[in-house]
This record gives C-alpha cells, sequence and structure tokens, in this order.
C-alpha cells in the first residue's frame, strides 16, 4: 500500500516538459556544497534540477554520470588524472579534457581553490614530538594511521606516499573521512589523510604537515559534466563555466567551516556565496525555529517513506520468491542443498561490495543505478535465506503422519501443500519474514552509501558533519521503525497464524 | 474386493515383506496380526499406496493399482492411523469435510453427510467447532473414523486403530466400531497387535511373522488347528487378566 503511494508520487513528480538536469556530489560537505552551487545556478537558468548528495565514491559517481543518471558533478584533477583516466602524464588541462572528451565527458576551467591532500596530526602531539613535514615522520614506525578509504586504495595516496617517503609504519587501516577525524581526536590515530580546505583542520585544532618532497599532485576542483548538455542545456553549460576562478581557496573554506561548524545549511551556504560572488538569487535568511521543525518533520517524512520503499519492495519480491524456494529445497533434498547454499553465499557478500555488484545488473535492466533499485536488489537477496530458511524447515519438520494422512487421504499434491503443509509451516515462514523485515529496517541504512535514500542518507549525513544530532535523527527513527515493524508483526500473528495453531503452542 | 499377489518390500537389508498373496473379501472384515515390524503395517501401507512394493501388484476389483492412478482409487478407501492424523489447524468439522470440500460437494450434501456420520459415531455436535487439541483421545478416533468413513468408501483401513487409547475408552470404541461396521456391511482390513481385537472386531485373520503370513482364518481355526508353532505361542502370549490371580479362580 505505502510503496504504491511512493510510487505514486514518485512517477508524478516529473510532468513538467522542462529539461531536467541531475547534479551528484560525494559524500563529503565540500562536495555537496559545490552539488547545491550547481543546483541553485541552474534553477536560477530556469532548468529543473535535482541534486543527488552525497552519492558515494569517485567510482560510483564516475559510473553515473557515464550511464547517465547524472549529468554534472565536481570533482578535483588529481582524482581525475590518478583515478578516473589512470594516466599521470596528463599535465596540462588540454589534454585532461582531451582524454575526457572519449568518454563523452567535459571539464570546466578550475574552480579556483585546489583541494589537494595532505597528512595532519593534533598540534600539541606534532608540536611535543616536533614533527613538521611528512619525512618527519620516518623516525616513528610506532605510528598508528587511518586514512580514509580511497586514500588507502588511490595510487598517490598511502602506497605512493609511503614509498616516496619511505615511512615505516605497518599499522595502517582505512576508514571512513569523518570517522577518522573522530579517532585522531580520541587519540587512537596519530595522523590521517586531509583536505586542505577542511573545517575540521580549525575544528580539532591539527597541524598540517608539510609535503617537503611536494609528493601531492594538484587537486584543482573542476566541474565535470555530459558533453551533450552543449545540446540539450547550452545556458546550463554558460552558467557552470561563470563558476570558474571564482571560488577561492579561503572562499571555499569559510563555506566548508560555515556548514561543519555553524550549522548552516548546504543550499543556505550555496545561496549566500552566488548572490555574494556572483549577484545570482538571493541570501536565504537564517531559519526561525518553526521553520526548523517544520523542515526536520519534512525531512523525517520523506526518509520515512523513501525507507519504507526499501524495506516493503524487497521484501515484498523476497517472499514471493522465498517461499516457493523453500518449498522446493523441502521437497526435492538435492535441488534443496544447492539453493540454501546458494543462499548462504549471497549472506555472506558484505554489504556495500553486494550493493556496487549489483550496480551492472540493475543497469542492465535499464533502472537508475543511483536510485533505490541498488539498494533494494541488495535488501532483497539478503532477505532471501531466512525466509528460504524457515520455509524449508517449517514444511520438511511436518510430522510424517501429517503427510501421510494428507496422501493417504487422496488430495492432490498442490492441494495438500496449499491446504496442509503451507499452513502447518505458517508459523515458521511468518517468524522468518518477521526476523528479515526487522532485519532489514537496519540494513536499509546501507541505503545511505549510494544515495538510495532512507535514514541512511540522514545518518551519513551525521557522519560527514561528525554531528551526533544528525546521526541520530537518522539512527533512533531506523530504530523506532524496527519496534513498529516487529510488533506489527506479533499483531498480525494473532490473525494469521491459525487458530488451531496456537493453541497446540499454549497447550 | 482386495488382492495383493506376490508383493514384498525391503528397507535396506531388512525385508520387511516376503513374497505375500492375499486377498480381501467384500463385506468381510479382516485384521492383519502380529508382533511389531511383522510387516502388517507395510502391507496396509502398500496397499493405500504410500509406499511402493518391490515385487507384485495390488488390484482393486480387478483392476491393478498404480502409482498413476492411485488417487483415483484412495477415494475409495477411508484410511485411518494410530493417532488419527487430524490437522491441527482445522476445525474437527473442516478434517471432516475436508475430502468432500476438496472435490467440491456441495454445502447441503456435505452438512447432511456430517450429521449421518455424526451420529454413527455418537460424536457430540460441540465437538465440531472445537480443535482436534480440544477434544479427547476417543473422540479424535471418532473424528478419523468420521473422516474415513466420509465418502462412503468401500474398503476401511485401519493401522492400529486404538493403539493410542487407554484400556477403557478402547474397550467402548471396540464395540462400537463393531457395530458400526456390522451396520455398514463395509470391508474393512485393520491392523492389530491385539488377539483379543482381532478376534472381537474382525471375520478372518491373517497372522503375521517375520514378514510372511504364518495362517490365515478365523481365531477360533488358529486356536484350534495351528499350522505353525508361532501361532499357538502368539496366542498365548497374551495374558489372561484372571491368569494373575493364581490357580484359584473358578
Amino acid at each position: 500500500m505505502t510503496s504504491v503511494c511512493l510510487l505514486l508520487m514518485i512517477a508524478g513528480a516529473g510532468d513538467q516538459p522542462a529539461v531536467k538536469l541531475n547534479v551528484a556530489s560525494k559524500a563529503f560537505t565540500e562536495s555537496v556544497i559545490l552539488g547545491e552551487i550547481v543546483r541553485e545556478l541552474g534553477e536560477h537558468e530556469g532548468y529543473e534540477v535535482k541534486h543527488r548528495q552525497q552519492l558515494g565514491g569517485t567510482g560510483l559517481v564516475w559510473k553515473a554520470l557515464l550511464a547517465g543518471d547524472i549529468d554534472v558533478y565536481p570533482d578535483y584533477i588529481g582524482t581525475i588524472t590518478q583515478m578516473i583516466l589512470k594516466d599521470e602524464t596528463l599535465r596540462d588541462e588540454q589534454a585532461i579534457r582531451a582524454a575526457l572528451a572519449k568518454h563523452r565527458v567535459g571539464m570546466t576551467a578550475t574552480l579556483g581553490f585546489d583541494n589537494s591532500y595532505a597528512i595532519g596530526m593534533k598540534e600539541e602531539v606534532a608540536e611535543r614530538l616536533a614533527i613538521r613535514r611528512i619525512s618527519d615522520l620516518r623516525s616513528h614506525p610506532e605510528f598508528k594511521f587511518g586514512f580514509s578509504n580511497e586514500f588507502v586504495d588511490r595510487a598517490e595516496g598511502w602506497p605512493g606516499l609511503s614509498r616516496r617517503y619511505q615511512l615505516p609504519q605497518t599499522k595502517v587501516r582505512g576508514l571512513d573521512h569523518s570517522l577518522a577525524y573522530l579517532a585522531l581526536d580520541g587519540g587512537d590515530l596519530d595522523a590521517t589523510d586531509l583536505n586542505t580546505t577542511d573545517a575540521q583542520i580549525k575544528m580539532y585544532g591539527l597541524r598540517v604537515l608539510e609535503d617537503d618532497l611536494k609528493h601531492f599532485p594538484n587537486y584543482s576542483a573542476v566541474l565535470l559534466y555530459r558533453l551533450d548538455l552543449e545540446q540539450r542545456a547550452p545556458s546550463f553549460v554558460a552558467a557552470l563555466k561563470r563558476l570558474e576562478g571564482h571560488i577561492t581557496q579561503d572562499t571555499m573554506l569559510a563555506l566548508n567551516e560555515q556548514v561543519e561548524l555553524e550549522d548552516v545549511s548546504e543550499d543556505r551556504a550555496a545561496a549566500g556565496f552566488l548572490a555574494r560572488e556572483l549577484s545570482v538569487g538571493e541570501v536565504i535568511p537564517e531559519p526561525s525555529q518553526s521553520e526548523r521543525t517544520a523542515a526536520l518533520i519534512e525531512r523525517l517524512t520523506r526518509h520515512t517513506l523513501e525507507h519504507l520503499l526499501l524495506v516493503v519492495v524487497s521484501l515484498s519480491a523476497a517472499i514471493f520468491v522465498s517461499v516457493p524456494l523453500g518449498v522446493i529445497a523441502a521437497k526435492r533434498p538435492t535441488l534443496g542443498h544447492g539453493i540454501l547454499s546458494a543462499a548462504e553465499i549471497i549472506q555472506t557478500v558484505p554489504g556495500l561490495a553486494l550493493l556496487i555488484l549489483l550496480m551492472s545488473p540493475v543497469r542492465w535492466l535499464g533502472l537508475s543505478v543511483v536510485g533505490p533499485a541498488p539498494a533494494i536488489a541488495a535488501l532483497f537477496l539478503y532477505s532471501l535465506l531466512p525466509i528460504i530458511r524457515n520455509t524449508y524447515t517449517g514444511i520438511h519438520d511436518i510430522p510424517h503422519s501429517m503427510r501421510e494422512s494428507a496422501t493417504a487421504l487422496g488430495l492432490t499434491r498442490w492441494a495438500q501443500l496449499r491446504q496442509i503443509e503451507l499452513p502447518l509451516a505458517s508459523r515458521l515462514i511468518l517468524a522468518g519474514i518477521k526476523t528479515t523485515a526487522v532485519i532489514n529496517v537496519g540494513y536499509a541504512t546501507l541505503g545511505g552509501l549510494i544515495g538510495a535514500g532512507g535514514y541512511g542518507e540522514l545518518i551519513m549525513q551525521g557522519l560527514r558533519k561528525s554531528s551526533e544530532a544528525k546521526m541520530l535523527e537518522g539512527a533512533i527513527p531506523a530504530a523506532v521503525l524496527a519496534l513498529i515493524v516487529k510488533w506489527l508483526f506479533e499483531f498480525s500473528e494473532r490473525l494469521l497464524i491459525y487458530k488451531g495453531l496456537r493453541l497446540k503452542s499454549a497447550g | 474386493m482386495l488382492e495383493l499377489r506376490g508383493v514384498s518390500k525391503s528397507f535396506g537389508m531388512t525385508q520387511a515383506l516376503h513374497l505375500t498373496d492375499l486377498v480381501i473379501e467384500r463385506g468381510k472384515s479382516t485384521a492383519l496380526l502380529g508382533p511389531s515390524g511383522c510387516g502388517k503395517s507395510t502391507l496396509l501401507r502398500v496397499i493405500v499406496g504410500l509406499i511402493q512394493s518391490d515385487t507384485g501388484s495390488v488390484h482393486f476389483d480387478g483392476d491393478e493399482i498404480t502409482p498413476h492412478n492411485i488417487r483415483r482409487f484412495r477415494h475409495r478407501m477411508g484410511y485411518m492411523i494410530q493417532d488419527g492424523g487430524l490437522f491441527p489447524h482445522m476445525t474437527v468439522r473442516k478434517n471432516i469435510t475436508l475430502l468432500a470440500r476438496h472435490l467440491g460437494w456441495g454445502h447441503d450434501e456435505t452438512q447432511q453427510r456430517l450429521e449421518e456420520l455424526a451420529r454413527l459415531t455418537h460424536l457430540p455436535r460441540e465437538s465440531l467447532d472445537r480443535f482436534p487439541t480440544q477434544i479427547s483421545g476417543g473422540q479424535r478416533q471418532r473424528v478419523a473414523l468420521m473422516r474415513a468413513l466420509f465418502l462412503n468408501p468401500d474398503v476401511v483401513l485401519l493401522d492400529e486403530p486404538m493403539g493410542a487409547l487407554d484400556p477403557l475408552i478402547r474397550s467402548d470404541l471396540q464395540a462400537e466400531l463393531r457395530e458400526i461396521f456390522r451396520g455398514l456391511n463395509t470391508t474393512v482390513v485393520m491392523v492389530t497387535h491385539d488377539i483379543g481385537e482381532a478376534g472381537f472386531l474382525a471375520d478372518s485373520i491373517a497372522l503375521f511373522k517375520d514378514g510372511r503370513i504364518v495362517q490365515r482364518g478365523t481365531l477360533e481355526e488358529m486356536v484350534r488347528t495351528p499350522q505353525d508353532p508361532f501361532v499357538t505361542t502368539f496366542i498365548n502370549a497374551q495374558r489372561s487378566p484372571l491368569e494373575s490371580l493364581g490357580d484359584n479362580h473358578p
């Protein structure tokens, strides 16, 4: 029911003839602010622009750009050459632009600031140990390093850095960028990777170590866009170019600080910038308490509906597939062994890996990889095992005498299944569905990693801004929803489970 | 009515049933008697098609029963097992009328048959809307019998129908069953290990030992002209309650 309403809402959302554009950002504040700037600029030009905030990491966003799920997103020269084009010989913008054009992607000139990688430590620790340059780290092999996952993987990240500086540290782990700051602050880590425009540098009082061997490449910010925009939305591309050179290092740092430290929303920070620097649009006034409350309610409602969409659609599909599979598994032992093993293998695939693996099949089905589809597919796959297993056990454990009675009566196999076996197994089947539903409510927060919406998005926002309040805004409703789902199932058991079976357990 | 020709069955290394021929006459009740593990239940289950025999064939009114046509014949057989085999999720009424509903009987016809059988088996009317777990063991067997009799089968097959009941109820139900079967004039095949029950309910007995029929006949014939020492041994093994009083009884 709910899912039908949601689908209608989604379907009804786009019946205007205007050119619709999609901008995306990566999962950190600066990217989200730049995305908001692009969105507001596009809307000012009369386009309908949707911003898929914190869609994911570079690989995911690039894929979405190539697939046409998004039209434009902000990135950095160094990232483009190292991670996307994987060609370190590309030195000047013309060469990069030519390489990108082969992918039908265009690039603006630099926006005016450089968000380079750097290595940071707590100021007082660095001061005490007299560490100023990255080279100084060489004499502290006991240091524990925690780097953002991208940094661990990238050639110019930890692999290149440790080779270049001959760094001896072995205790290196990958973790979320925001978590790394918290761990550094708590003393669990001695150093982490930074971006030179991060507001957290000031917030946590960090020392940025000098890159004395000039290891890190140029990380000037640019916008990447699909070249077909030049035909589809020429004035939009022109507007994007107006940003070139207009966002200075200080401007970007100030915008980041507004959002991260002063709790200004990204859209307000972006609007303020556009009004001040480009005389586009107006400054959005600070919201009143009642506006904040209204916004919170709107946000919670929207994310609740998104979350329910993920859970309800994946669970319904899983029930539809798993119950028959469970029955087959119970009836055909050899086939059943294969079915259960397959479901078990799926269960062992880590969440994020499964989400990424599902991108290709989802695309192949003609669905958008940046919407809820991959998350629904992943939740669906995770739901299979508990429902198949409980259906299997429920049918398998029916007493022999029941089965023989049904057979000897002369019921057809289908009637036996429908009238005797499924009802007798109903309690276990429903228990499997209930467990799955509750787990799915929790698991669906993974959708926040790939822009599927739901409570996960709120949790990711909280993580990105190191704001516990924000994180709880997603985590508490998720926990409450899980309880409600559990309660609903317990209530419906009274209606769905045959009275005769409940008597048996009571007696 | 029923004819078994050269039926045998083994489970793994155990020969549960050696080559066996058996003719069940129409309108007669036959007891398959013997100690546990003698093959009597196996034989009954071969007839209903719950297990496939290794050799031989079963004929119903001259037609051979095969896995393909077994379902048709099952509607002409009423089968009842020791604990009744009632479905716990259905009320007594639903249990009894399950097959009729499955075959698309009309409501009135079904209700009429239900009333008829309730009278026949003395099942209290209020039991009809209870669940199997809410009625007594004796009533459960009545319900199971009603379900077996619902389509007015040509033959009733009972596998230890009273094995799970306590002695007093058992004795009452035996008397009722005898009355019912005589009234209906149905063919009955029952499996039991109780020679008293066999003699009381059945017109003739087939005594089994280790997967073979040792003797076929009436109880009287078995007592008077045993064809194997085992017949006498089995009959004498059934202890009379008076025996334990010693020699003092009159």
